[in-house]
């Protein structure tokens, strides 16, 4: 655990040793903010007369779009980019493994994204001071969100784990949280046996109860098993350097 | 294939089945958190209670359109809903456009509509809501629909007038949304013989003496009745009443100690209902706006079982004068008044002439179902449940789901200067200074 924390605190300060941190954090506050206003303000022009169905939801759908467009691009150094500058191979010399390795720094990126959502509570605390409101979708929308990103990040990392090309990590990661997405969007393309069944697996799917102010324990389950899955997959990946010869 | 790689390929199939057996687990026994203040995602009383006296199989078939993903999915929770309360029901849910033959014989051209079925019977909704589905299921499952009319003619609340004060229209929205078929009977010289309750809700003129006998007579015949009675009610419905052993007291309850903020102490809560009748209380008290209250003939006449239905609370006190409608404000008299608590609401079961029981219900109030106080608080829940008790025999006595709002206008009235401090606030400030701090970074790196 200490060499987990050791190495979570050695990959943050990398991060705000740098612009990347701050800058994803820009432009990952500026997005959820303009959402959240604009969305707001459709409400109090149009939405209806319930703040769950035409505000909290709207927001937490639009937020989940920000962390899938920024989340890859916090992931996508994480093992990558040591592996290319070679750091990783002077890692595996210290007595260290390779799954504190990888705890170490999905936590940080974990933390940043944690940070990164605590930011953006400023536009719901504003408007809860100057109309207080029932924080109970809210609550739940943050919920399903942590958990959303949890396993963004745990796929980002597993794509950084195969690759030593950044960009390459971040393009796989896109291309199966988007695919994850679009794979539930046209339902008249697949029987009706199959489309349940992609529904089920949809990761954006499953984040549809939250945002709406539910809490369902499938939906827990799913994400966290989802998150399980690609981070034991980061571990294999990097595993396979002893028959590989990586290393 | 290498062992290393066959290794690798063992293990993740092993973690990929593991994790799917946890997933299938879970979604065996769902466990959920509605933090919706309305609770929009959990089933209501009214409906577990309908729910669980479906002893027969329900199929509930959807049709929805592939193209609106949103609609189909609400419609989709809500059905699971109903199916993981009840396993006596089955869900089909189908695309329209891919189910041509069904839809046709079951004579559905539209999307979102569902149809119910149980045994022989079907039925269809156009509009697939709680209230609607729930609704159906009644129906559908065992309890026949009761054609109700309101007379009109007299100065009753009448069920097509949408007018706040004066109309009763969402009180027969919500006797529709039970199985109610509500409909409007200009006098009462005839009833229908389909008529399965009568409602006299608020007559403020008398009714021709032709018109208590027909409503005298219908009762005798097994007949079920519902009389409303604000204070003041013409002689010719308290006799009605009274030839079935109800006698309305021709006072007013006041309660000033537990009168709601901003009312004037002249609104009855009912406190207690008789619960050899209604056994399980509602969730919320009714409020009734200035009501009057009841008395059992003793002895009952011959051939009618009278009891009491339901009682205000220890603090109201009955103004046996008036003198608080007249004056506006009255004081208790312990010699003269009498305290609480007060029958407010009473049943006549009256042995019919070929077998069937007659049942009038009688209240000491009838403004609590106009559309201003419908709503209000247990309200339409006290409505539902006796007009379920006389026309059934039994009351279902589950809080409804709320009523969707309705129209466009947000609740939030947002100023243009709060409106200001949520983006400078809670937008442009903090990304403007997340963004110095990402240039002030790259800047310090670029020197270094």
């Amino acid at each position: 655990m200490r060499k987990t924390l050791l190495i979570c605190r050695r990959e943050l300060a990398a991060l705000f040793g740098g612009p990347l941190a701050y800058g994803l954090a820009a432009v990952f506050v500026l997005l959820t903010g303009y959402f959240f206003y604009s969305d707001l303000v459709f409400f109090v022009l149009f939405g209806g007369a319930s703040l769950p169905a035409g505000l909290w939801r709207f927001v937490f759908l639009d937020y989940r779009l920000v962390a899938l467009l920024v989340l890859p691009l916090l992931s996508m150094r994480l093992l990558a980019e040591e592996r290319k500058l070679g750091t990783l191979e002077l890692l595996w010399t210290y007595p260290v493994r390779d799954r504190e390795v990888l705890a170490g720094k999905f936590l940080a990126a974990l933390l940043v994204y944690l940070a990164l959502l605590a930011l953006t509570v400023s536009g719901p605390i504003v408007l809860y001071v100057l109309h207080p409101f029932a924080p109970g979708p809210v609550l739940a929308g943050y919920v399903g969100l942590v958990l959303l990103g949890t396993a963004f990040l745990a796929c980002g990392t597993a794509a950084s784990a195969v690759t030593e090309n950044q960009v390459v990590a971040a393009m796989l990661t896109y291309g199966v949280l988007v695919f994850s997405w679009f794979v539930s969007w046209n339902e008249a393309a697949v029987g009706e046996t199959v489309a349940p069944l992609l529904l089920q697996l949809s990761l954006f799917d499953r984040f549809y109860g939250f945002a709406q102010g539910v809490i369902d324990s499938r939906d827990v389950v799913y994400l966290v098993a989802l998150t399980t899955l690609f981070l034991f997959l980061a571990a294999r990946a990097l595993g396979t350097r002893t028959w590989r010869g990586v290393a | 294939m290498s062992r290393p790689r066959l290794l690798l390929g063992v293990q993740i199939a092993t973690v990929v089945a593991i994790l799917a057996c946890v997933v299938a687990l879970a979604a065996l026994h769902p466990h959920r958190l509605d933090l919706t203040p309305e609770r929009r995602f959990t089933l209501s009383a009214h409906t577990r209670e309908v729910l669980a006296r479906l002893h027969d199989d329900v199929r509930i078939t959807a049709f929805y359109s592939s193209q609106e993903g949103v609609i189909r999915r609400e419609m989709a929770d809500l059905l699971a809903l109903y199916q993981e309360a009840q396993p006596h029901i089955a869900v089909r849910l189908l695309d329209l456009d891919r189910s041509p033959g069904l839809s046709q014989r079951l004579g559905v051209s539209s999307y979102n509509t569902a149809v119910v079925e149980a045994g022989e019977r079907r039925e269809r909704l156009d509009l697939v809501t709680e209230e609607t589905l729930t609704a159906t299921l009644l129906d559908v499952a065992g309890t026949p629909p009761v054609v109700t009319y309101f007379v009109v003619g007299h100065g009753e609340r009448d069920p097509r007038d949408g007018d706040e004060r004066r109309g009763a229209s969402e009180a027969a929205r919500a006797l529709a949304a039970e199985g109610f078929q509500v409909r409007a009977l200009e006098g009462a010289a005839e009833i229908p013989a389909d008529a399965g309750l009568l409602v006299v809700a608020g007559a403020t003129r008398e009714l021709p003496r032709a018109e208590t006998d027909t409503l005298a007579a219908y009762l005798g015949r097994g007949g079920r009745a519902l009389v409303l009675c604000d204070p003041g009610t013409p002689a010719s419905v308290a006799g009605l009443l009274e030839r079935f052993g109800i006698e309305l007291a021709l006072d007013v309850v006041v309660d000033e100690q537990a009168r709601l903020f901003g009312t004037d102490g002249l609104s009855a809560r009912v406190a207690y209902l008789n619960q050899a009748l209604i056994p399980t209380p509602l969730d919320a008290q009714a409020l009734l706006p200035v009501a009057q209250t009841l008395r059992l003939a003793d002895p009952a006449p011959a051939g009618v079982r009278t009891d009491y239905l339901a009682m205000t609370g220890e603090t109201a006190w009955a103004d046996v004068d008036r003198r608080a409608l007249h004056d506006g404000h009255a004081v208790f008299r312990p010699d003269h008044d009498r305290r609480g608590p007060l029958p407010v609401a009473a049943l006549a079961r009256i042995d019919g002439s070929d077998g069937r029981e007659g049942r009038l219900a009688a209240l000491g109030d009838a403004d609590f179902v106009s559309n201003l106080h419908a709503n209000v608080l247990g309200n339409r829940d006290l409505l539902l449940a006796v007009a379920g008790l006389v026309a059934r025999g039994d009351a279902l006595t589950g809080a409804r789901p709320p009523a969707p709002p309705g129209g466009t206008f947000s609740p939030l009235m947002l100023t243009v200067g709060e409106a200001r401090a949520i983006l400078w606030g809670g937008v442009v400030t903090p990304s403007a200074l997340l963004a110095t701090a990402a240039l002030w970074m790259a800047r310090r790196r670029r020197l270094a």
